[in-house]
């Protein structure tokens, strides 16, 4: 599973500012820099961390050579990174078989020098 | 939409293809005309009858109408570009529908045609970055949505491979499909995995074509003197999008859910009434889902409503008779109105080698990236 010039906007850099908290109805919205809450439309977002643990909903093997400069296979999956907000991610996991359906997970940099600037998942170290 | 249909009948009065075929150096001129012209033909009308058009496509470019309409004639009638993403066919013949039923005009073409390659879509240009570079990959979203359904349904993934299996065959019957060979369950889990338990024979082709419906209201079908038992009427028409989601059920399955029970209740109809509905089932998992989201099969049953044949022409509700995306294609611009004129020709009974019996209430329902949806029902006129 390699990655090249991949979604360079999400480093590790940025998980203190991942998300955004809507002062007016409470809702989290995905990224930071939304345009807007995607619950009430409020302007008034703060940038916050994840407020959780990112937890593992769902998760497939993409096998086709789909995404530019994504090598096959590779694991995709759905992670909850605030209370209503599940998300697509890359799984830094070598296959499936690592994973379990509501597992906690870990934010990472795309390789171990965030070089790529971009976040992938893998279990939290204790459950690995 | 619904009080302006029920005061204002809006029957389509011709129908029109250009088989979709994989993508060739045709240009979309030539696609587009000969779908016009066969409705035209169909319906028994001249083009300079025709007081507006509606053009659906996502890919083709700015002002496509006119470059291909002037090819009929010049005659100086509305014309309208509409792009709504898959739903762009869809939202064209909606488009068309509302502009007889409000009165303004009495004879409307709407035409969905397209090449493929050259869209582009917006959600690349918001400013914004995602989590995951697949994140606006319908096949990824889709195969997420796949694994979920199996694992709590408790299925295996013949579950899904029964659908392509189901509309290739339909479309093999279909001489307007891309695809025009049956396939066996074995073939198509033994196709090339894509995503998932996604197969490429559980895929939607890339693909070109066209697909015109002309519409009219009772007044001009009487005074031309038109076929009115070959015109169905629609009798709903709805457009809705994407909400937050709720709980476990992903939101699309939520639109499609509520779009469908609005259109139901327009046409004042239950699900259980409907004998056909074509829908977007640009993976196999699609079909199933949005099968029950629709009503046509009860929560948890859609598998086994295909799998007992219940959504195969001459089952309970032929669902995707034509070979839907699957199996017939999906051009994007032409698809929701290439519905249409299946649902037509069904109700027509002039489905040779797929007639599915006695079709008198279908749906045509289809989503578009973003989400949105559209729905219109359409009833058989005697």
């Amino acid at each position: 599973m390699t990655t090249a010039n991949l979604m360079p906007a999400w480093g590790v850099d940025h998980l203190p500012t991942l998300l955004a908290h809507c002062r007016q109805c409470g809702t989290y919205t995905f990224p930071s820099n939304a345009w807007g809450c995607r619950q009430c439309g409020a302007d008034t977002l703060a940038k916050v961390p994840m407020p959780q643990t990112p937890v593992l909903r769902n998760f497939i093997t993409l096998h086709g050579d789909v995404v530019p400069g994504l090598t096959p296979p590779v694991v995709v999956g759905e992670v909850e990174i605030a209370p209503g907000v599940v998300e697509e991610a890359l799984i830094a996991v070598a296959d499936e078989s690592q994973l379990t359906l509501d597992m906690p997970m870990e934010a990472i940099g795309a390789d171990p020098a965030d070089t790529q600037r971009g976040l992938r998942f893998r279990p939290l170290e204790a459950q690995r | 939409m619904s009080r302006l249909l029920q005061e204002r009948a809006v029957h389509v009065v011709g129908i029109g293809m250009h088989p979709y075929q994989f993508p060739s150096e045709t240009p979309y001129v030539h696609l587009g005309l000969t779908a016009i012209r066969e409705a035209l033909k169909d319906a028994g009308l001249q083009w300079p009858q025709v007081q507006a058009a509606f053009v659906g496509t996502a890919a083709i470019g700015m002002a496509a109408g006119r470059v291909m309409l002037r090819h009929l004639g010049s005659t100086g009638l509305s014309v309208t570009q509409v792009e709504n993403a898959s739903a762009s066919g869809s939202s064209a013949f909606r488009l068309a529908c509302q502009a007889v039923a409000s009165g303004e005009h009495e004879i409307v073409l709407t035409v969905g045609v397209d090449k493929t390659g050259h869209a582009r879509r917006a959600s690349g240009s918001d400013g914004l970055s995602t989590l995951s570079p697949t994140s606006n990959l319908p096949v990824a979203k889709f195969a997420l949505l796949a694994r979920r359904y199996l694992r709590d349904g408790g299925l295996d993934v013949e579950a899904l491979a029964r659908v392509a299996v189901k509309n290739h065959g339909n479309a093999s019957l279909n001489p307007y499909a891309q695809f025009r060979k049956p396939r066996t369950l074995e073939q198509v889990l033994a196709s090339p995995k894509v995503a998932g338990e996604l197969t490429v024979q559980q895929c939607c082709p890339r693909g070109e074509g066209a697909a015109a419906v002309i519409v009219a209201s009772a007044a001009a079908i009487a005074r031309l003197g038109l076929a009115r038992s070959r015109s169905p009427r629609v009798i709903a028409s709805v457009s809705t999008s994407e909400k937050l989601g709720r709980g476990d059920v992903p939101p699309i399955v939520d639109m499609v859910r509520e779009s469908s029970l609005a259109a139901l209740e327009q046409a004042g109809i239950a699900a259980s009434d409907l004998n056909m509905v074509e829908l977007h089932d640009a993976f196999s998992i699609e079909e199933i889902v949005y099968g029950e989201a629709i009503g046509v099969s009860q929560p948890g049953e859609g598998a086994h409503d295909l799998a007992r044949g219940d959504t195969a022409i001459g089952g309970r509700c032929a669902v995707n008779a034509s070979g839907g995306l699957i199996g017939m294609g999906h051009p994007i611009g032409p698809t929701g109105i290439g519905q249409i004129a299946e649902i037509t020709r069904q109700m027509r009974s002039e489905a040779t080698g797929r007639q599915h019996p006695n079709t008198r209430l279908a749906m045509a329902h289809m989503i578009g990236l973003g989400s949105v949806a559209i729905a219109h029902v359409l009833q058989k006129t005697d």
